[in-house]
């Protein structure tokens, strides 16, 4: 709605409101079967050094979520819209008149009191790999194979440091140091491929983390690694959060990981958030029906079962969402209403920072997840 | 005293005067001087003289030789009666027909200066016949007395030879009254002794020669230079200062440089469907396209051999009144060749028009060709050679429509150029019954035509030219009779033996005598065609204008 | 590293008896006779008797294939041509360079066109210049050789007279005769029949770049360093281009050892006596000692530029080199 303001000094936000403030965010993409509507009206905040834990199953629109904030969506267009514009048909009606743009975000993405969707093309590069950065999935991938792992990391420094290339490549062995790669003033000249998958992922987060970004986006870092790996990978992570005071998005479809290091959840379905919480907050008393469906199907270790329980039915396409609440068609707990209305995040009355987007009254919601927590509370326990 | 003082200064102011007259007469007619620049496709095999066998070559040694008898600078028929050049006159023949004398007439230099004499007409010969030479050409020695021993390695100079003063006397293994016309084969001119001493059969590339120029450089591949022989007053004509010959560019590329006069001939030939528009633009024969009928034929070999045409003449001639020579010349595009309908063409001596057959097809024509053919066609199944490439598999189509008309069922087998006559002059391998062949004149005699091709004691032998397997006795005899005449009674012997083998049982269907097609430049003058010597414009008479 | 050396040279020699022996056996199983051919067609069964006691084709192939080994490896000679006499050595020597001239101009032209042509198509698909781009891929690859040589040399050589419309000049000792000679005339003759046999390439590898390139900005390591802040134009440079012509190296190693067996269309039309001409004529005489000598220099030149190929990738390519 504003253009960007004069552009602040990096990492000089002030301690007044969140770091990344993500208001009714919009990302769609024209495809050659029509429109699809990745996220659908999005919104959340990250407050200063702390941890969101993002989750939902694959395909709910949580990586383009994060790609959409950074403006990593391919030949991306952009739109203005007036309040009381009807924004999804507007958003539409571009897509489909453009010939060269595929994709379009709407929204903001505040960062300070920057809108990240609306700043200059130089504003953008600057804030990528310096004041917010983001790993990816799979590491094996993620790093150009023909240059050599400190030359990628020379390449982070040099782009956003006046140093020189001597104290850039210190810098670099420092960082591989820091993210426990051994012998790093060795290995900073080994390619890629001479890394175990791993060891990738830990370059990949000193890569993210050089420049010392107030906000790192980590976009499910530890499910191409084993389980073991992955311990170590979140240990690390979540070490140097503590450490440098860095604020984490944690994308995962995995509730373990979500347990471990989240200080807020936000839980999506269908291009929406379902549900939006403290972490213990969540698992304490889940408000959503999906939510309930997601804990339900944990793997339990004290109960033997012979199928583990599944959220009936398929994920909907999110070409044509189902009118009114998306889950409707799945939810056991679905009456008339929620066939026509699209539900809005309501705070609870218990808690003001827990939020779900269900219609179901307040009462029913409770019961029910009493009685869900209850039936894995040995569970959570043991994990907690 | 004083009146020869007075002459003397008269005739020196006369002389003077003369002198004076007769450079004003020679200076710029603008037809002097000059580089002419020819144009070939492909290289050719040597400049050897002992060696080289291809027609290009030849066309260039016709201005670089001198031999005992040769060609004279002249255009037509005038071009082919055998003159003697270094010869003083006609050889004195002993009354066996097998001792030749010739007379060395003086005057003759070679470009480094040195003289020619008897001694250069033995070495050539000596040299052409030499093992080591391992020339190809070996086989028009055979005539000599001793020349074989030495091909063979058992002698080492060919004894039928002597230089006797400025004789030079050449004995015989036969009477053979082709010779003097063999004798303007490039193979026999004369040599200097240098030349006479390197023996080597890869060639040598740079010689003297004694003619009215000389190969002054060679790049295999590339390009031949000939310059003008100053040492050479014997009255040829040579016109322009160089001959510059540039070798590989393919026939566009020729047709243009011609075109845009940055050549001046086009030896290699220009696109075939090129010919009607330059006939069309510069008229024919009036400058820049000449078009003249070659010692050449193409025609189609009737296998008596085998039993479709095995006793067989009125099949044979059936063949021959049903052939379309029109649409057959019509193949080879515009002025291909003119219609043949017998065996000698025209400019060889004993060429004599016959019009036994005619030269059209007609629904009258057809009717004589079926009733000739009706009953003979045996099991009505022949087979037809034709090389697989060019315009020939066309033609071969054609003469398999016309022969379906006479009720031949005619199968086409098309092969490679060298398999075809390879296998076809093998008696084991000659599985056709017709085969499309053509032939040109080493020189221009008769023998070269009708003995080599239709001597009957050649079927036998494991490689020869009687791709008809005509063994008839009555004209093998006749043949080699006529080979033994001279002058006007060799022509009308060999007239005879044309009409009457044509006439009762014809050994091939003549189609075509070929005709030499050349393209000039605009400034190209001067220009003399003599099909004998060059086949083409005579390069030391052009000029440019 | 080493081992893989001396693997890969064993068997480019393996490579190298293989083809001349075929080429051997292919030449004789054809059924024209070459003597009868030297001889001439006045020849009687003696003097073609005689040519081939003289050219020792009357020796059993299996023979001759050992002379001509011999003669190859101990005294480095490829014999003489049987149409000319010439030395096949010395023939193959003075049309090699000529080829080059032209593989080398030709190759360099060929990348200055495709580079561009297919970096700029992938990063603006289904765009006008991409369509654009694309139809002149389709026709550069349809299109014969030979036609296009043609209609160069006709429209510019010879309408336009732009440049020249066929022949060679040499850069260094023009020969005896010869009418042009040095290096401006030598390029200026190059233009056409350059621009004639790199058109082919040029149209496949701006396809191939292209695709190359498509492929490559969907990788997640171009998403890894957007993501880090590299403007566009760094991406593309340091982390789109290098891998996607990696592969791009070995066709053109490849494609130019092949080319310097002659690139014969090209030869012929603009009468370059290079080595495609010296195989045609050499074919249509049936002259097996330059035939031999062409093959032998082909496959040696294909030998060693796929040995220089496997090297250089070996190099650029640091998961091979450190594998």
């Amino acid at each position: 709605m504003t253009s960007a303001s004069p552009t602040p000094v990096a990492g000089t936000r002030g301690g007044q409101g969140p770091l990344l403030d993500v208001r009714d965010l919009r990302t769609y993409f024209k495809t050659d079967d029509g429109i699809v509507k990745a996220v659908d009206g999005i919104s959340f905040s990250v407050e200063r050094g702390k941890t969101i834990g993002v989750v939902g199953e694959s395909g709910c629109g949580k990586s383009v979520t994060m790609m959409s904030i950074l403006r990593l969506n391919p030949k991306s267009g952009s739109l203005d819209a007036a309040p009381g514009d009807d924004v999804p048909a507007k958003m539409e009606s571009y897509l489909l008149g453009s010939k060269k743009h595929t994709s379009l975000s709407t929204g903001q993405a505040l960062f300070g009191s920057e809108d990240i969707l609306k700043v200059s093309n130089s504003r953008l590069r600057e804030i990528r790999g310096s004041e917010i950065s983001m790993i990816f999935q799979d590491p094996m991938t993620s790093l150009n194979p023909v240059h050599s792992v400190g030359t990628q990391l020379i390449e982070a420094v040099v782009l956003h440091q006046d140093v020189s290339p001597k104290t850039a490549r210190a810098l670099a062995i420092e960082s591989l140091k820091e993210v426990g790669i051994p012998r790093a003033e060795r290995r900073i000249d080994d390619y890629p491929h001479q890394f175990s998958g791993g060891m990738r992922q830990r370059v990949m987060i000193a890569m993210a983390l050089i420049n010392e970004p107030e906000l790192l986006i980590a976009d499910e870092p530890t499910t191409a690694l084993d389980v073991t790996t992955q311990a170590q990978i979140l240990n690390l992570i979540n070490r140097l959060r503590e450490e440098k005071g860095t604020a984490v998005v944690m994308i995962t479809h995995d509730l373990g990981v979500v347990a471990e290091v989240a200080d807020e959840v936000v839980v999506m379905y269908a291009a929406r958030v379902a549900e939006r919480a403290p972490v213990y907050g969540l698992f304490d008393r889940p408000m959503h029906p999906y939510t309930w469906g997601l804990l339900g199907s944990l793997p339990r270790l004290d109960v033997g079962v012979e199928r583990l329980t599944q959220i009936g039915g398929q994920p909907p396409s999110l070409l044509n969402p189902p009118r009114g609440c998306r889950f409707n068609p799945r939810c056991t707990y679905a009456f008339d209403r929620c066939r026509g209305e699209l539900p809005e995040l309501v705070p609870a009355s218990f808690d003001k920072a827990h939020l779900d987007a269900c219609l179901l009254p307040e009462q029913a919601k409770v019961e029910a997840s009493e009685r869900v927590v209850a039936s894995f509370a040995t569970t959570a326990e043991a994990e907690a | 005293m004083r009146t020869r003082k007075l002459l003397g200064i008269v005739l020196l102011i006369l002389g003077l005067v003369l002198l004076v007259a007769t450079a004003a007469s020679a200076s710029p007619r603008a037809q002097k001087g000059g580089t002419l620049v020819m144009e070939e496709t492909d290289d050719v095999d040597y400049i050897d003289p002992q060696l080289s066998y291809y027609g290009e070559t030849w066309k260039l040694e016709q201005s670089t030789a001198c031999k005992l008898m040769n060609w004279p600078d002249k255009a037509g028929a005038d071009g082919t009666v055998v003159t003697p050049e270094v010869a003083a006159g006609l050889p004195v023949i002993s009354k066996d027909g097998k001792t030749y004398t010739f007379t060395i007439k003086p005057g003759f230099k070679f470009s480094n200066g040195k003289p020619v004499n008897a001694k250069s007409f033995v070495d050539a010969i000596n040299r052409f016949a030499n093992p080591k030479m391992q020339s190809t050409g070996v086989a028009f020695l055979d005539i000599i007395k001793g020349a074989s021993d030495v091909v063979n390695g058992k002698a080492s100079s060919v004894s039928g030879l002597k230089a006797s003063g400025n004789k030079f006397i050449v004995t015989l293994t036969k009477a053979a009254p082709d010779f003097l016309a063999r004798l303007t084969m490039p193979f026999f001119q004369a040599i200097d002794p240098t030349l006479a001493g390197q023996i080597d059969a890869n060639g040598i590339n740079q010689y003297a020669s004694c003619g009215p120029y000389y190969f002054s450089a060679r790049t295999p591949n590339r390009s031949i230079t000939l310059k003008r022989n100053p040492f050479y007053k014997m009255g040829r004509t040579a016109n322009v200062d160089a001959i510059q010959v540039n070798i590989g560019n393919p026939q566009p590329v020729e047709y243009q440089n011609v075109l845009q006069g940055t050549s001046d001939y086009a030896a290699g030939g220009i696109p075939a469907t090129e010919w009607k528009n330059v006939s069309a633009k510069f008229g024919l024969n009036k400058g820049q396209v000449q078009v003249h009928p070659l010692l050449d034929i193409r025609y189609l070999a009737l296998n008596h051999g085998r039993p479709l045409f095995k006793d067989n003449p009125q099949l044979a001639k059936a063949v021959n009144w049903t052939v379309d020579r029109q649409a057959f010349a019509a193949q080879g595009g515009y002025l291909y060749g003119q219609r043949a309908t017998q065996i000698l063409p025209p400019g060889m001596l004993g060429f004599k028009r016959q019009g036994i057959y005619p030269l059209a097809v007609t629904p009258g024509t057809l009717a004589v060709a079926k009733k000739l053919a009706a009953g003979n066609t045996r099991d009505g199944n022949a087979i037809l050679w034709a090389a697989n490439a060019g315009v020939a598999p066309l033609q071969a189509q054609l003469i398999q429509y016309n022969l379906s008309q006479i009720g031949l069922n005619v199968q086409v087998k098309l092969l490679p150029r060298a398999q075809q006559f390879t296998d076809a002059g093998n008696p084991k391998t000659n599985n056709y019954d017709l085969t499309l062949e053509h032939w040109g004149a080493d020189y221009a005699d008769p023998y070269d035509f009708v003995n080599i091709l239709l001597d009957g004691a050649q079927v036998t032998q494991p490689q020869h030219n009687n791709y008809a397997y005509y063994d008839v006795a009555k004209f093998n005899t006749a043949m080699r009779a006529a080979s033994l005449l001279v002058g006007a009674a060799r022509g009308t012997a060999y007239a005879a033996l044309d009409a009457n083998m044509m006439k009762q049982n014809p050994p091939w269907a003549p189609l075509v005598f070929s005709n030499d097609r050349n393209f000039l430049s605009a400034r190209f003058s001067c220009v003399t065609i003599n099909e004998a010597a060059a086949q083409g414009p005579l390069l030391n008479m052009a000029c440019l204008k | 590293m080493f081992q893989y050396f001396v693997r890969r040279f064993l068997w480019a020699i393996f490579l190298f008896v293989s083809v001349t022996m075929i080429t051997y056996v292919l030449f004789f199983l054809v059924p024209a006779d070459p003597a009868r051919l030297i001889a001439g067609k006045s020849a009687t069964a003696a003097d073609v008797a005689r040519v081939r006691h003289d050219y020792k084709l009357d020796r059993p192939v299996y023979e001759q294939y050992w002379r001509f080994f011999d003669q190859l490896v101990i005294h480095q000679s490829l014999g003489r041509s049987f149409a000319n006499r010439r030395s096949v050595n010395e023939m193959v020597g003075q049309a090699a360079p000529v080829t080059a001239g032209l593989v080398a101009g030709g190759a360099i032209l060929w990348m200055l066109i495709a580079l561009p042509v297919g970096i700029l198509s992938a990063l603006r698909p289904r765009s006008l210049l991409d369509r654009g781009a694309m139809i002149f891929v389709l026709v550069g690859i349809s299109a014969p050789v030979v036609w296009i040589g043609l209609l160069l040399q006709y429209f510019i050589g010879f309408r336009l007279a732009w440049t020249p419309n066929a022949g060679y000049c040499d850069v260094f000792n023009p020969p005896a005769g010869a009418t042009c000679g040095g290096p401006w005339d030598w390029f200026y003759h190059m233009i056409l029949p350059w621009l004639t046999f790199a058109i082919l390439f040029a149209a496949s590898y701006a396809r191939m770049i292209r695709a190359n390139v498509m492929d490559v900005l969907g990788e997640d390591y171009v998403r890894t360093a957007r993501a880090k802040g590299v403007p566009e134009q760094q991406v593309i440079r340091r982390h789109v281009l290098r891998n996607a012509l990696l592969p791009v190296v070995t066709m053109l190693g490849l494609d130019i050892g092949v080319a310097l067996g002659g690139a014969i269309f090209t030869e012929s039309i603009f009468n370059l006596p290079g080595l495609g001409r010296l195989a045609v004529n050499s074919v249509f005489n049936l002259d097996l000692p330059t035939i031999q000598g062409v093959v032998v220099f082909a496959t040696l030149a294909i030998i060693l530029f796929n040995l220089i190929v496997d090297v250089l990738y070996a190099y650029i390519d640091p998961r091979i080199r450190l594998a």
